[in-house]
């Protein structure tokens, strides 16, 4: 078996992992960074896109059987994960060097000081160990490490102690227009959405160049990835292995955490030995490694005692609607989305029903209008008309909410059947309660109303459908009957292991995760420097 | 996500998929039939395939290198190159009477095509204008990206995916194709 050996073991390559290897390697620390997936190059991954019928966000990267992931177009189950109830959570991550910030939307919106209290506040759900104004200055590091431009004049409700390093993106046509004139005639008020795609060149990373794909693939590299602290944890010496898929977590006859045990790209063993071993590889997959850790001494995985592990994992379900307006407004110029609707994002009416956003979705209507036209049996030349006319008008919006923990939408593996990597196959209970409902049931009169503002007409409005942003798995709190992880991310049972991912999330709020990712591990990053130097 | 875009596109292609099923098989040909009906019975060659391509896309321009990777997904289909030969049978000779001009969409409602006939159209010019070959039996294909006929018509106004940039912040004016 092949050992390596370092101070610190980070498992995963994403936002959390990049950042954390920097952060710790900048402090001193000898840091080995493990990724079960490849290292990929930007322009290979464009012209896949470009090669592919699929339009699934994620063809265009690798899905490797050494380190495979779900698949966005069989919910029900690709092998990897199977879902065992209704509500199929349609998750998607990617699992190469940098994680899925290839391709994310860039949006980096803070949580509200309420979403860490939700108890507190509305008698729902759980307060997290920490308070916003713990995270504050996390919030603003996280920020200038990932070159976050926003409007800190015109933000939703989250206080800030300093300005935005960038300037915000300018809004689109689209955008602007429909926002201005659903603000006329609604409550409804939309402002800039902070984002971490460069509005200056900034970091190494040049300014958008407007391509009009952040997801699935930022072409020019304006948009942050988890690359970029990836390569500068690299150039202080860290060193990050691809194809490094992590079995279990070791400990020691005493029980202690020693290192992480698992297989290279050729299928052979390693041992990675830590002082510290960080777990950074998503609101899923860190769960599942705790899970498949198990031993006599932790039958139920490592650091389990609580059974919490795999419970209250959560998503931002969404509903997802498209509608024409009278004028062209041209969808697919410039960046995906660059204002948002939070004005219901925190009101007394969240102790019994979620809150919610809203955002237009900025993405060339061209395939979609195309496709439809001919199928209902268009020919030239007026169907070249009819595309021109459609795509100039049809518009595609969103709906996000929140969704409270519930230790029943659960991950757990099934060890009698293997994924093609050999691990245990996970399955994934996942339904929506009457919180959640109670919201998307009201969300087809909202989207009524905000047709009629701009004297549109619907075209279709989805069922609800997942956001991807993995939650909840690993849960941090105070006591440790009934949470993963303290504030820190530190577990309860075992002092040197620390979890850096979205699984820590106590509730999930209404706001993109990413940011808040990276400020919990800057956050740990400070826990680890004062306490193991 | 992000989203059920990818839900309806998946829904979408799912129908494309089904329709391609169950046309495919609803008609048979003999040699007689297509024979008899408008005296081409020549073979299907890329050369007929493009000069097809080109009326009913309505475009004389049509790029003969698009055009051969076109043809060479559709001639591999057991049904493809009759088709081929068929509708260009067809409407050959309306092709010569009308004097170069030809309204597809008023044959069609005519119903001088017959449902098969019809379907391949469809067919065609789906794979055209999406650059996607929706195939019945094996994996779909992408055969063209920027050069899909659906950009033809709309980059100046929006522009292709992967491939154009749009300079900061032009996209906070209207765009040019307005």
């Amino acid at each position: 078996m092949n050992t390596l050996s370092a101070d610190i073991v980070i498992v995963g390559s994403g936002v959390a992992g990049a950042i954390s290897a920097y952060a710790l390697a900048k402090k001193g620390f000898k840091v080995l960074v493990l990724e079960a997936g490849p290292r990929i190059e930007r322009q290979e991954v464009v012209q896949a896109f470009t090669a592919t019928h699929n339009l699934d966000y994620s063809s265009g990267f690798p899905n490797t059987e050494h380190a495979p992931r779900p698949d966005w177009a069989t919910p029900e189950g690709n092998g990897y994960i199977e879902q065992a109830e209704h509500d199929k959570s349609r998750m998607e991550y990617l699992r190469v060097v940098g994680g899925t910030t290839w391709h994310w939307s860039g949006v980096t919106p803070r949580y509200l000081p309420s979403d860490f209290k939700m108890k507190t506040t509305y008698g729902v759900g759980e307060d997290w160990p920490l308070t916003y104004d713990d995270l504050e200055p996390y919030y603003s590091a996280a920020e200038k490490e990932m070159g976050v431009g926003g409007d800190a004049r015109n933000n939703d409700g989250s206080p800030r102690s300093g300005d935005f390093p960038l300037p915000p993106m300018p809004a689109t046509y689209l955008e602007k227009t429909l926002a201005d004139e659903i603000e006329q005639k609604t409550e409804l008020r939309f402002i800039p959405r902070p984002a971490a795609r460069n509005t200056l060149d900034y970091k190494g990373r040049t300014q958008c160049k407007g391509f009009g794909t952040c997801t699935p693939v930022c072409p020019s590299g304006a948009q942050y990835s988890a690359i970029t602290h990836i390569e500068m944890a690299e150039k202080i010496g860290a060193r990050v292995l691809e194809n490094m898929l992590v079995d279990r977590v070791i400990k020691n006859e005493n029980g202690r955490v020693i290192g992480v045990e698992g297989r290279n790209g050729d299928n052979e063993k390693f041992f990675a030995q830590g002082k510290i071993v960080i777990l950074a590889a998503n609101g899923i997959e860190t769960a599942k490694i705790l899970l498949m850790s198990r031993d006599e001494r932790s039958p139920n995985g490592v650091a389990n005692a609580s059974d919490q592990v795999g419970r209250n994992y959560m998503d931002h379900p969404g509903i997802y609607c498209r509608f024409l307006v009278p004028r062209p407004v041209y969808a697919g110029r410039g960046p995906l989305t660059t204002v948002g609707c939070y004005t219901h994002c925190d009101a007394p009416f969240r102790n019994e029903r979620s809150a919610w956003s809203l955002a237009f979705y900025n993405r060339s209507q061209i395939h979609n209008v195309t496709q439809e036209l001919i199928e209902i049996g268009h020919v030239p030349p007026t169907l070249d008309a009819m595309i021109k006319d459609r795509l100039a008008r049809q518009v595609e919006m969103d709906f996000t909410f929140e969704q409270l923990p519930h230790p029943d939408n659960r991950i757990t593996l099934d060890w009698e059947k293997r994924d093609s990597s050999g691990q245990p196959q996970m399955r994934l209970q996942y339904k929506y309660r009457d919180y959640e409902k109670k919201s998307f049931a009201d969300a087809s009169k909202q989207f009524e109303r905000i047709v009629q503002a701009v004297d549109g007409e619907i075209v279709s409005m989805s069922e609800p459908f997942s956001h991807h942003h993995l939650m909840g798995s690993t849960k941090m709190g105070s006591d440790p009957k009934t949470s993963v992880t303290n504030e820190y991310g530190q577990t309860h049972e075992q002092d040197n292991l620390f979890i850096v991912s979205s699984s820590l999330f106590t509730t999930g709020g209404l706001s993109n995760p990413t940011l808040l990712i990276a400020a919990l591990a800057l956050r740990a990053a400070d826990k680890i420097k004062r306490d193991f130097s | 996500m992000n989203n059920s875009r990818r839900e309806f596109l998946t829904q979408a292609s799912a129908a494309v998929i089904a329709t391609l099923a169950s046309s495919s098989h609803a008609f048979a040909f003999s040699e007689k039939y297509y024979e008899g009906v408008a005296g081409f019975i020549g073979e299907a060659n890329s050369e007929v395939f493009h000069k097809l391509s080109q009326w009913l896309t309505q475009r004389e321009n049509l790029d003969k290198n698009d055009s051969d990777k076109v043809y060479a997904a559709i001639r591999q289909e057991p049904w493809g190159n009759e088709h081929v030969v068929q509708i260009y049978g067809k409407i050959a000779p309306l092709f010569a009477e009308e004097n170069k001009t030809l309204d597809v969409a008023k044959l069609i409602d005519s119903q001088f095509f017959n449902d098969g006939e019809r379907w391949f159209i469809s067919h065609l010019l789906l794979t055209w204008y999406l650059g996607i070959y929706y195939h019945e039996e094996r994996e779909d294909q992408r055969i063209l990206y920027e050069t899909a006929l659906m950009h033809n018509i709309s980059r100046e106004a929006v522009p292709v995916r992967f491939f154009d940039r749009t300079p900061f912040g032009e996209w906070a004016k209207p765009s040019r194709g307005m």
